[in-house]
């Protein structure tokens, strides 16, 4: 009899803060998602670009970040059509920034719940 | 009576067989003249007899011959004609003296022989007779009726000269009044005011009043040999030869218009013409009456204010400064100065200086824009544009000789763009000189008087008004958006420690007290991490604060005596975890202490700024901390491998508010350096920036050891530290 293995939803955590990635990621770990964390702009690149067939099922995205910003990052992931099915959500300090092609805006500082119900309405269950 | 026949016009000596003349005696007006005709000497003495009496004179002939010889040559007042005569008889003669236009109407009197049948009669009547004397002649009867013809003739004659009289005398009154008018029309035409003359049908001029030589600078006689055309400024000789042609062909009776003349010396005179055709008697176009008025200086006045009011427009349309001169340069040359120079000079700005330069002439646009790069490149611009005074020079090529300091090439480049008089204002505001304008002549024919220096001044001032509102504009609208930036990045550095703080406490929150008693470590740690948090939030505010008591200069130093190697090394200390995450080796080099007397809670704020700038903009390249001493100072320097800094900026970051990098990618104030500076300022130090974009920055601070002026030095803003540029 073939064991049914869940499969666990895979997420990308882009965010410079260490302190705000270390808790969001014990937060997500705690509920069985696999996070990968980035602490820039450009980790989160290299490793979307590492295997472009099998991206994260989600991508939690900070926009400030420096040197290749998260304005960045989500341009890249809109222009690849291998990952542009990955749906992302922006964390952002303020309200005014919605770029367009996020699937979710968290504004910071963000309720855990608004997270979490983020994360299950748009990874694939 | 003692009257002498022989004198009194009267007698003449007859002699046979000639044509008597009266000979030399003077004829009274009234005389009259008698001719008497017989072949028979002793009839003509007979009749001599008769007539004779003052105021007659008594011409006699012997033949018909004779009698028209006389005729010819006299005016009779009566002829006396024997009918019977040899040759050519009585009638004969009397028909030829009729066929003469002025002796036609000469009375003849027919003298006959008694039984003269009435065919004679009839044919002497026939002949224009007017009576006939019957011989032998009755001496009263021929007295009787030569007198009457003799008085007709007299009578006649007097009325004929009266008559003459008369029409002489009118003719002179005509003539004199010809002649008073002619000359109150010399007169007229001589003094107008206005400009009249007359033109050829192809304009060559036939008269000239004075006032049009004045007008248009030429002497009668110099004008007289030229044509309206060849004083006609070029633009309008089309309209010009327009409006006359409508003339000749009749479809207009005058007309009427502005045109410009160029005055021999050059310079263009504009008038207001009025020109209508003289025909002659047939209707045929025979020349031109011109009356011109001089409006040129009407016509300046309409441009003085064109330039004000396009001016006005111009400056209240456009906040660019480049856009802005460049407008007003070309309205400059529409119509008031050939070329114009604009210069400005805002040395808060980015570029300082800005020169526009317009010429009438669009060939000579290339040599225009060459002359602002010399301008813009020349070492004395500045010299040139903060000249403060107002006037008109005579020649431009002097001045700039003088003052705007040209290689021959230059010089060149500006006597092609034209020498000659032009209008030199500042642009100035109250007592502020921020530029110049140059409103120049390319001849010496065109010239400017207080009129127009009064009109370049007025505009001068509100070019300087209008730039310096655009630029204040600019500013206020900078400052705005410093502010909106600076109140968005402030928001985004407050939430951001704030989030983890606000997730840690809401999982707290969700746990059961019994869960959190079981793992005291576990909630120490989250309480630990909560604490930094606040501790983040603390400095930020802090620095707020900071910068707030700095502009009104109520933060002061606290000194004492402090090791700088130790705030050091606390510091770094404190960014242990910080590196770490960043993945930024941080080597620390140390002397022995560095000992000074120094506040040690803002040395420690300094070395924290400078360090955690140097993790922030280091992109994970190693940095390099060096603290050492000499006798009289410490010195701090902290060497980072990350992204550099724009050399335009170096100064730019020590300022408030102020950041070098994109707020997309980096938080942060841009307070940091700002009060790093006012605390080092305040111990006496230094603090400067060495850096390469791409390659790294490094800081070094200089603190001398002690100042006794240290003391309760407070640190104050400046006002420099407000500018946003």
């Amino acid at each position: 009899m073939a064991s049914w293995k869940m499969r666990t939803s895979t997420i990308l955590l882009a965010e410079d803060d260490l302190e705000i990635r270390d808790i969001v990621q014990e937060i997500l770990e705690e509920r069985g998602y696999d996070v990968i964390p980035a602490r820039t702009g450009k980790q989160a690149i290299d490793f979307l670009c590492l295997d472009p067939r099998s991206p994260p099922d989600l991508v939690i995205l900070d926009l400030m970040m420096p040197i290749v910003t998260g304005w960045q990052v989500l341009e890249t992931i809109q222009n690849d059509p291998a990952l542009a099915k990955v749906p992302v959500v922006v964390m952002t300090a303020t309200n005014q920034d919605r770029p367009t092609g996020a699937a979710a805006f968290l504004h910071k500082p963000f309720q855990i719940d608004a997270l979490l119900e983020a994360i299950r309405r748009l990874s694939p269950s | 009576m003692g009257w002498d026949p022989g004198r009194a016009g009267g007698v003449q000596a007859v002699h046979p067989g000639a044509a008597t003349v009266a000979r030399g005696a003077m004829i009274p007006d009234d005389s009259a003249k008698i001719l008497v005709v017989d072949d028979h000497d002793e009839n003509i003495l007979a009749l001599e007899g008769m007539l004779t009496q003052p105021g007659v004179e008594i011409l006699a002939a012997r033949s018909g011959a004779d009698a028209l010889r006389l005729v010819l040559r006299h005016d009779f007042a009566v002829i006396l004609m024997d009918v019977l005569m040899p040759t050519m008889d009585g009638f004969e003669t009397a028909s030829l003296i009729r066929t003469r236009d002025a002796s036609r109407h000469t009375p003849i009197i027919f003298l006959t022989a008694a039984g003269s049948d009435v065919d004679m009669v009839y044919r002497g009547y026939a002949v224009g007779a007017v009576d006939y004397l019957i011989k032998p002649l009755n001496g009263d009867i021929v007295k009787a009726k030569v007198s009457v013809f003799v008085d007709l003739f007299r009578k006649t004659r007097r009325i004929r000269r009266q008559e003459e009289a008369l029409r002489a005398a009118e003719r002179e009154r005509g003539q004199a009044a010809l002649q008073e008018s002619d000359a109150l029309y010399e007169a007229s035409f001589n003094a107008a005011a206005v400009g009249i003359a007359h033109t050829a049908l192809d304009g060559t001029w036939l008269r000239i009043n004075p006032r049009f030589c004045q007008i248009i600078g030429y002497s009668r006689q110099e004008a007289l040999g030229l044509r309206s055309q060849d004083m006609t400024h070029p633009g309008d000789l089309i309209e010009d030869e327009r409006g006359l042609g409508q003339l000749k062909a009749g479809d207009i009776d005058t007309y009427h218009g502005e045109k410009r003349y160029l005055h021999k010396d050059g310079h263009t005179v504009w008038v207001d013409l009025t020109v209508s055709l003289l025909r002659d008697a047939s209707g045929s176009p025979k020349h031109f009456v011109k009356v011109a008025e001089d409006v040129t200086e009407r016509k300046r006045d309409q441009d003085r204010q064109r330039l004000l009011a396009g001016a006005s427009q111009i400056l209240l349309r456009s906040l660019d400064r480049r856009t802005t001169m460049e407008d007003i340069a070309q309205l400059a040359i529409t119509s008031f100065c050939d070329w114009c120079v604009i210069g400005t000079m805002t040395p808060d700005d980015e570029p300082a200086y800005e020169v526009s330069i317009a010429h009438c002439h669009p060939s000579l646009s290339p040599l225009a824009k060459e002359m602002r790069q010399r301008l813009l490149g020349s070492s004395s611009l500045g010299d040139i544009l903060g000249r403060n005074k107002p006037e008109i020079v005579a020649d431009l090529c002097d001045l700039a000789a003088e003052s705007w300091r040209l290689d021959p090439g230059g010089r060149e480049v500006l006597q092609r763009l034209g020498c000659g008089p032009a209008i030199v204002v500042p642009l100035s505001i109250r007592d502020h000189t921020s530029g110049q304008i140059i409103l120049a002549s390319a001849t010496p024919a065109r010239s400017f008087g207080p009129r127009d220096l009064e009109t370049a001044l007025e505009l001068g001032h509100r070019v300087a008004l209008g730039v310096e509102n655009a630029r204040l504009y600019q500013q206020a609208q900078e400052a705005v958006r410093v502010r909106d930036e600076f109140l968005s990045i402030a928001s985004h550095e407050l939430r951001t420690p704030l989030t983890p703080l606000q997730i840690h406490f809401q999982r707290l929150l969700r746990r059961r007290p019994d869960d959190l008693l079981t793992a005291p470590d576990q909630l120490r740690r989250v309480l630990e991490r909560c604490e930094r948090q606040v501790r983040r939030l603390e400095a930020l505010v802090d620095n707020l604060l900071d910068v707030s008591r700095i502009s009104s200069g109520r933060l002061s130093l606290q000194t004492e005596t402090v090791d700088l190697a130790e705030i050091v090394r606390d510091v770094c200390g404190r960014f242990a975890e910080e590196l770490t995450a960043a993945e930024c080796p941080l080597s620390l080099r140390v002397e022995s202490s560095v000992i000074g007397r120094w506040d040690k809670l803002r040395l420690e704020q300094v070395v924290t700024n400078i360090l955690s700038n140097a993790i922030k903009y280091g992109g994970g390249k190693p940095i390099e901390v060096t603290v050492e001493g000499t006798p009289g100072t410490g010195r701090l320097t902290v060497q980072d491998h990350g992204i550099g800094i724009n050399s335009r900026d170096l100064n730019r970051i020590f300022r408030r508010f102020q950041r070098a990098v994109s707020f997309r990618s980096y938080g942060g104030l841009g307070l940091g350096l700002y009060i790093t500076r006012q605390v080092v300022d305040a111990h006496a130090g230094s603090i400067r920036v060495e850096s390469k974009p791409g390659v790294g920055s490094a800081f070094v601070v200089e603190l001398p050891r002690s100042t006794s002026m240290l003391l309760g030095r407070a640190m104050r803003s400046s006002a420099s530290d407000w500018n946003t540029s």
